[in-house]
């Protein structure tokens, strides 16, 4: 049995995180207005359903889910995008040049569930497990994704010489 | 070999730039959280109705009566700024006329909310209490008392408290000092309490008493206590009968009544990942206007302080061969919620703040007090990228953490006693924050943008506390008291040696000062390195502490006489001829050892 949470652990998690979670939503939504008010109304979400919130899963990883969900439903139509993850999806990497913006660019071309994985795992700090509970995938696609990550970023220092 | 975590955080940092212009605004969250529950509003509109619902829904929400467990909603008056019942139109005036006359004031608009009326002792006291930003204060007014006491709490404080009430203040003074008497006219110890709290326990020196408890908050003041006098503990008891002490920290009686430090492990990270050297601060170099203009008012005072400071730099020897010019002067307050501000002055014998004797001063200012100084800009960061004070007061629960941070810094945090931590929001490389005098011990760590740690700071206590042992505090007594020709009197107190530490105190009268403290003893350092000149109503004297080994020291005034003077227990106290004296007179002294062999001589300037 899990525990539940409280309006305290939010508005903590909320004042401690409030930069990545604005980082990320823009990330989503491409505009900062529309970011905000995605951080914002997902945590006003979250605190209304805060106390019946029961599982042994991390907090976090829960208003993750909620605030990207809200970054989704916020974002202008023209920038939905396709959230399946293609087969070939890391192909994607070796299409681009191997520069650090190559390596920038690939994670630009990345499906979104993907680049969200690495924007969780390396301006949020979410662990495996957390990652996958907010977007919904299993951890071995964020495993997969992240591992792809650091082979994609292997390649960028080999090609170009620093 | 590289880091392949660190350069891809590197390539994500690049491609989420943090949007520009949004700040954390949990108020906005708690509003819209109520008002989603109707058809979609938009923001701003509407926001004071907003506001009023969202507090009824959460007070509806808090289990009133309830086990004294806490939750968050017991505390939802206060997170929300709105305990007790609203001020009077009178009242709120006289706050915002107060405020307006601080140099670094609270946001105007504040709504003063009052929670508790009493009398004591013939006086009517109001405690009043308002939520600013990150800020939740308690004012306390009391008729015919000109001096106002205000105390704030830092909200993070409340949202990880596990007990039902807060102290915020206690055995603060206020009213006029009855000399005749001895002590203050009123001790007062104040707090925040949840809305389960029915009574609040004062256990103090002289017995135990009640606080009174109303709009959220507790009130309890002694009337004339005795000097000393302290509260010891505090405890709340719940409507159920339930009852949980409170984690405070007492307010100190002179200089030996200090708590031992606490004993807790530290936390955070241990080791600086990336040294960092000749930190500055860009904007300033360049003279770019950041914050605001500094009032005119202040500026003035400020000029007075550059002038004393120029004076006294000459004095020494030191400072620019030419004089400063003040280039800039900028007010910096990184929460535009809170009392505290920063004046930053730019000053350089040239035009530009490259040159090498350019300075660069800094003054905190909390609500009408200033206090700083000035250095050379790359002086502030010698010791590494953060600079650091600690500001506070015996009565307050909490330590003011201020300070610099150069270019290289985009995140400090505060690493706490009970493992919690403190983000702490950097603006203008000024950043400021309060923690709990009882979430000692303390690591304060700086990072740069790659998120490694360049700076770290860790500290045992405030400073107001002492590892002594009890006993070495309660042996304290008088060993020698010498009246000069004038009336000029020096005592020397000290106890015994527990626990390698000795309580003393040299204290100089009428009223002249007093030095001391629980030190390590026996005295290690230079053989007469604490020994110092102080002079009161014209009678000069020879005090300080002494090495174990030395037997007796011997004075050579510039006529060439001398007097020697045995030891007292380790200390030297000794009245000086005032007739060899004059208006700068070089001293020397010799230590022996008890087989009269020299340790150590040095000169002292004694001014009359």
């Amino acid at each position: 049995m899990g525990r539940g949470a409280d309006h305290g652990e939010l508005e903590i998690l909320y004042r401690c995180r409030f930069d990545e979670f604005l980082r990320v939503a823009a990330a989503i939504t491409g505009d900062d207005a529309l970011a905000h008010d995605a951080v914002q109304d997902g945590f006003a979400r979250a605190l209304r359903s805060v106390r019946s919130f029961r599982s042994d899963a991390p907090l976090e990883a829960w208003v993750w889910r909620i605030v990207i969900n809200a970054a989704r439903d916020a974002r202008p139509p023209q920038h939905v995008e396709l959230v399946a993850d293609p087969p070939d999806w890391p192909q994607a990497a070796t299409s681009q040049n191997g520069s650090s913006g190559g390596f920038a660019g690939w994670i630009a071309a990345l499906p979104e569930r993907q680049r969200l994985a690495v924007f969780l795992r390396y301006a949020a700090d979410l662990d495996y497990r957390s990652i996958a509970l907010a977007l919904g995938v299993e951890v071995g696609t964020v495993s997969a994704t992240l591992h792809a990550a650091h082979e994609r970023l292997r390649r960028s220092i080999e090609e170009v010489p620093r | 070999m590289i880091d392949a975590d660190e350069r891809i955080r590197e390539e994500v940092e690049r491609l989420l730039p943090l949007p520009a212009g949004f700040a954390a605004d949990w108020h906005d969250v708690v509003v819209r959280a109520r008002a989603a529950r109707r058809p979609r509003v938009r923001r701003k509109v509407g926001l004071l109705t907003a506001t009023l619902a969202a507090t009824m829904a959460i007070l509806a929400a808090t289990p009133l009566g309830a086990a004294i467990a806490r939750t968050l909603g017991d505390f939802s008056a206060w997170m929300i700024g709105e305990p007790g019942t609203p001020a009077s139109p009178v009242e709120q005036r006289a706050f915002q006329e107060a405020n307006e006359r601080s140099w670094a004031g609270f946001p105007p608009g504040t709504k003063l909310r009052r929670l508790i009326e009493t009398t004591v002792g013939g006086t009517d006291f109001k405690l009043y209490g308002f939520r600013s930003g990150d800020s939740l204060c308690l004012r306390l007014v009391g008729s015919s008392i000109g001096r106002v006491a205000l105390h704030c709490a830092p909200a993070h404080d409340l949202q990880k408290a596990d007990t039902p009430a807060l102290v915020v203040a206690a055995d603060e003074p206020l009213g006029d000092a009855d000399l005749a008497g001895g002590s203050d006219a009123y001790m007062t110890t104040f707090g925040i309490v949840s809305d389960g709290v029915a009574t609040i326990k004062i256990h103090a020196d002289d017995g135990d008493h009640q606080a009174v408890v109303a709009g959220n908050a507790f009130l309890y003041i002694a009337d004339h206590p005795q000097l000393g006098t302290r509260v010891r503990a505090i405890d709340a008891i719940a409507v159920n009968g339930d009852r949980a002490a409170l984690g405070f920290e007492s307010s100190p009686y002179g200089m030996f009544d200090l708590a031992a430090p606490p004993t807790g492990s530290f936390h955070g990270p241990s080791k600086i990942e990336r040294t960092v050297s000749g930190g500055t601060i860009g904007w300033l170099e360049r003279l770019e206007p950041r914050g605001s203009d500094v009032p005119a008012e202040l500026l003035e005072r400020i000029d007075q302080m550059l002038t004393r400071q120029a004076d006294l730099e000459k004095f020494r020897g030191g400072g620019s061969p030419k004089p400063l010019h003040r280039l800039m002067a900028r007010a910096l307050h990184p929460d535009p919620s809170g009392p505290l501000g920063l004046v930053m002055i730019a000053a350089s014998p040239s035009d530009s703040m490259r040159d090498p004797n350019s300075q660069v001063c800094q003054y905190l200012i909390l609500g009408k007090t200033i206090g700083g100084g000035c250095n050379r800009l790359h002086d502030t960061f010698a010791r590494g990228p953060i600079s650091i004070s600690m500001g506070g007061s015996g009565p307050s629960q909490y330590t003011r953490i201020a300070g610099l941070a150069s270019d290289d810094v985009v995140k400090v945090k505060l690493y706490l006693g009970d493992g919690q931590t403190v983000d702490v929001h950097v603006q203008d490389n000024f950043y400021s924050a309060q923690v709990a005098r009882s979430d000692f011990p303390l690591r304060i760590a700086a990072y740069d943008a790659a998120g490694r740690v360049i700076a770290l700071e860790s500290f045992r206590s405030d400073g107001l506390t002492s590892p002594a042992p009890p006993q070495a505090r309660k042996s304290v007594r008088q060993l020698m008291k010498l009246i000069g020709p004038n009336g000029g009197t020096a005592v020397l107190e000290a106890g015994d040696v527990v626990g390698g530490y000795r309580c003393w105190r040299l204290s100089f009268g009428p009223n002249a000062g007093e030095l001391g403290g629980c030190t390590p003893w026996p005295v290690k350092g230079p053989t007469l390195g604490f020994i110092a000149a102080y002079t009161t109503q014209g009678d000069h004297y020879l005090a300080g502490t002494l090495p174990a080994d030395v037997g007796a020291v011997e004075i050579r005034y510039p006529d060439g006489t001398t007097e020697t003077d045995g030891t007292t227990d380790g200390f030297l106290v000794h009245l000086l001829a005032a007739g060899k004296l004059d208006d700068r007179t070089v001293i020397a002294l010799r230590a022996y050892d008890p087989s009269r062999n020299v340790l150590a001589q040095r000169g002292l300037q004694v001014t009359r």
